[in-house]
């Protein structure tokens, strides 16, 4: 099927054509051609001194990557990538490890002879392995054939052909070693004679600091949250000239989408895909329909509701049945809708995390019992804060006694850093809550809604405006925002929420502490006044000022300029307590 | 550098919403990723934004510079009290 569309390229592939640009550039920098095939000889030489049959491939510098892999797969050898470099993924794999932080693959170390030719790739073995979060909750490796990654990077210039200037750049703010970074940002420009960016996108800033040329962004929804944020420092610098955009992990915001189109002046595509299924279709906006990649055919399977997909770009034993997605679709008429994750997983930052996993790895503590995790949705509020995973948690004795001596701050912490090298980073649970049952309805069922009741804020987002310290005192201007999840909030009263004046001082004296480091404990409070109820959803400002010489706390909390309460917090003299 | 130290500590708590955590909990020389606090990639990411809005500079691009800025609470200090935009 895949041949009569997409007719093979040279034999050689993936070694790129020949043109007038450079392969890559790092820095501003062009890597040329004759610089790239010194490179792949020499890394070749290193590769062929292993006599190995596979390799685990972690590199950050995708131009170093790409050498490392070509020479790879120039030497019939798979490559796997294990996306992070966790001390339990390198003892799992067993493979030597190339790429940073090897060692023993430093340049100066490259000068073994090697004989076979450079050109002859076996389009037909799997030549790439990846971990993908599988619906059970194990990653499980996935292996990827030449001709699949050829096949998609072929689809990907067909659909975008008539968008890409001659010598277009692709940069990415997205990791190169995943199923969409590899095939869009660096195996596509590599196979059409494009050039690709050697370093990652971190920062907005970095995007606009760019030389001057045509580009094509390959990025995810949180930096682009970030560049639409900071557009205000493009308006003046406007050398960089975007072709397009395509965004994948999670879906592109609209209101995102339109204020980057807005200033950028160019189209910025959602990308749907899986790691099994390669990409599936891509999108101008949350509210256009999906338009399939070339060759990709979808259905929706009768039994589960989820979507099944039909592609050049599956593994050859899945061409004839088709992958079943986890995501649940409906079809709308040339096109076809997502419904939601048909099984536990959730995403952080475009990273799809496994809550059964965390579940599980939580319950081989010897503190934990059991747990029970869910996904914090930071969009609440107004600073739309990350989200988060939320453990709740039912402890052993053994676990009871170690919060007792640690108190429940530095117990957190605990058990987060005996995850670490468990879990990725982003999917260590931040906030703990610890019950001695599980909360649940009268059938001794827990709801998503019962667990996230326990993660009430107790404290209002703050973003501190202003501090300052002389030799009798200090000062501080807090901008807050009353969520209207707050615990504080609930019940009082039923039809009128109004944040009560006992939290206020609580608040403040929260606040003072955290800004001015005293640790006297709050003692009496004088000149209280509340003048104006504070309600879910204000975002008032709150002014603290310490002093020094008296030893007290003044603060007031103000709602666009109208006083709303205010008092003084004199601290007790004895620090014993 | 001391009540530069724990203003720094106040941003990174309010910065990332860490729950819980008082300054007194954040050793000045202990490091912010990986072992020390935890934070992962997004929480750089945070902290990169949150620094310009409320410091006025921006983070080089170079990984191995900001792995240095975020190496410890003390480290970061040093950086503000010498990239700070004045007013």
């Amino acid at each position: 099927m895949s041949d009569i569309l997409f007719p093979p390229l040279q034999a050689h592939w993936p070694l790129p054509t020949e043109n007038a640009f450079p392969i890559a550039y790092r820095g501003g920098v062009a890597i040329s051609r004759e610089q790239f095939r010194a490179d792949l000889l020499q890394a070749r030489q290193a590769l062929f001194a292993l006599q190995q049959p596979a390799i685990a491939l972690f590199e950050p510098d995708a131009y170093v990557f790409v050498v490392w892999l070509l020479a790879a797969w120039s030497l019939h050898m798979k490559v796997v990538l294990p996306g992070e470099d966790l001390a339990s993924t390198r003892d799992f794999l067993g493979l030597p490890w190339v790429g940073k932080g090897s060692g023993v693959f430093a340049r100066s170390d490259w000068n073994v002879a090697v004989n076979n030719p450079v050109h002859v790739f076996d389009h037909a073995a799997p030549g790439l392995a990846m971990f993908t979060s599988g619906s059970s909750g194990e990653p499980s490796l996935i292996e990827k054939t030449l001709t699949q990654l050829r096949n998609e990077v072929e689809a990907q210039e067909q659909a975008f052909r008539d968008r890409l200037p001659a010598g277009v750049r692709f940069i990415r703010s997205v990791p190169h070693h995943h199923m969409f970074g590899l095939p869009f940002s660096v195996l596509w420009p590599l196979t059409f004679g494009h050039v690709f960016v050697a370093e990652k996108l971190v920062y907005p800033e970095d995007f606009s600091r760019l030389p001057a040329a045509d580009y094509v962004l390959i990025s995810a929804p949180t930096f682009l949250k970030h560049l639409a944020a900071s557009k205000e420092n493009f308006a003046a610098s406007q050398k960089v000239k975007l072709a397009f955009s395509i965004s994948a992990g999670s879906p592109l915001p609209a209101d995102i989408q339109r204020v980057c189109e807005d200033f950028l002046h160019a189209p910025f595509y959602d990308s749907y895909g899986s790691t099994e299924t390669g990409a599936v279709a891509y999108r101008q906006g949350e509210d256009a329909a999906w338009i399939l990649f070339p060759g990709v055919r979808v259905s929706v399977d009768a039994e589960t509701s989820r979507l099944r997909i039909h592609s050049p770009f599956l593994a050859p034993e899945m061409r004839e049945t088709g992958f079943l997605s986890g995501d649940l679709a409906r079809m709308e008429a040339a096109s076809f809708k997502l419904m939601g994750r048909a099984d536990r997983m959730v995403k952080i930052g475009e990273k799809r995390l496994s809550l059964t996993r965390v579940e599980d790895a939580l319950k081989t503590l010897p503190e934990v019992e059991r747990g029970a995790v869910i996904l914090l949705s930071g969009k609440s509020g107004a600073h739309s804060r990350r989200d988060v995973l939320g453990a709740v948690v039912i402890l052993s004795p053994a676990g009871v006694a170690q919060k007792e001596t640690l108190g429940k701050a530095r117990f957190d912490r605990y058990l987060r850093r005996s995850l670490v090298g468990a879990l990725d980073p982003l999917a260590l649970p931040r906030r703990w809550r610890y019950v001695s049952a599980m909360p649940g309805n009268a059938m001794g069922k827990t709801t998503r809604r019962d667990l996230e009741r326990l993660f009430a804020p107790q404290l209002p987002e703050a973003v501190c405006q202003m501090q300052e310290e002389s030799d009798t005192e200090c000062r501080a201007r807090l901008q807050l925002y009353l969520a209207p999840e707050i615990i504080w909030f609930e019940g009082h009263f039923p039809h009128l929420p109004v944040l009560p004046g006992v939290v206020q001082v609580d608040w403040a004296a929260h606040f003072g502490q955290l800004h001015f480091g005293f640790t006297a404990p709050a003692g009496n409070v004088t000149g209280l006044k509340f003048q104006q109820l504070l309600r879910p959803g204000d975002a008032p400002c709150l002014e603290l000022r310490f002093d020094k010489t008296r030893q007290t706390l003044e603060f007031s909390y103000h709602l666009k300029g109208t006083p709303c309460s205010k008092g003084v917090l004199h601290l007790r003299a004895d620090q014993s307590a | 550098m001391f009540e530069l130290i724990q203003e720094v500590k106040a941003f990174i708590i309010e910065t990332l919403d860490l729950e819980d955590v008082t300054p007194a909990d954040i050793d000045d020389d202990a490091p912010l990723f990986g072992e020390g606090l935890g934070l992962d990639s997004i929480d750089a990411l945070e902290l990169g934004v949150g620094l310009q809005k409320r410091y006025g500079f921006k983070l080089a691009a170079e990984a191995e510079e900001t792995r240095q800025i975020f190496a410890s609470v003390r480290a970061l200090a040093e950086y503000i009290a010498a990239h700070r935009a004045r007013s």
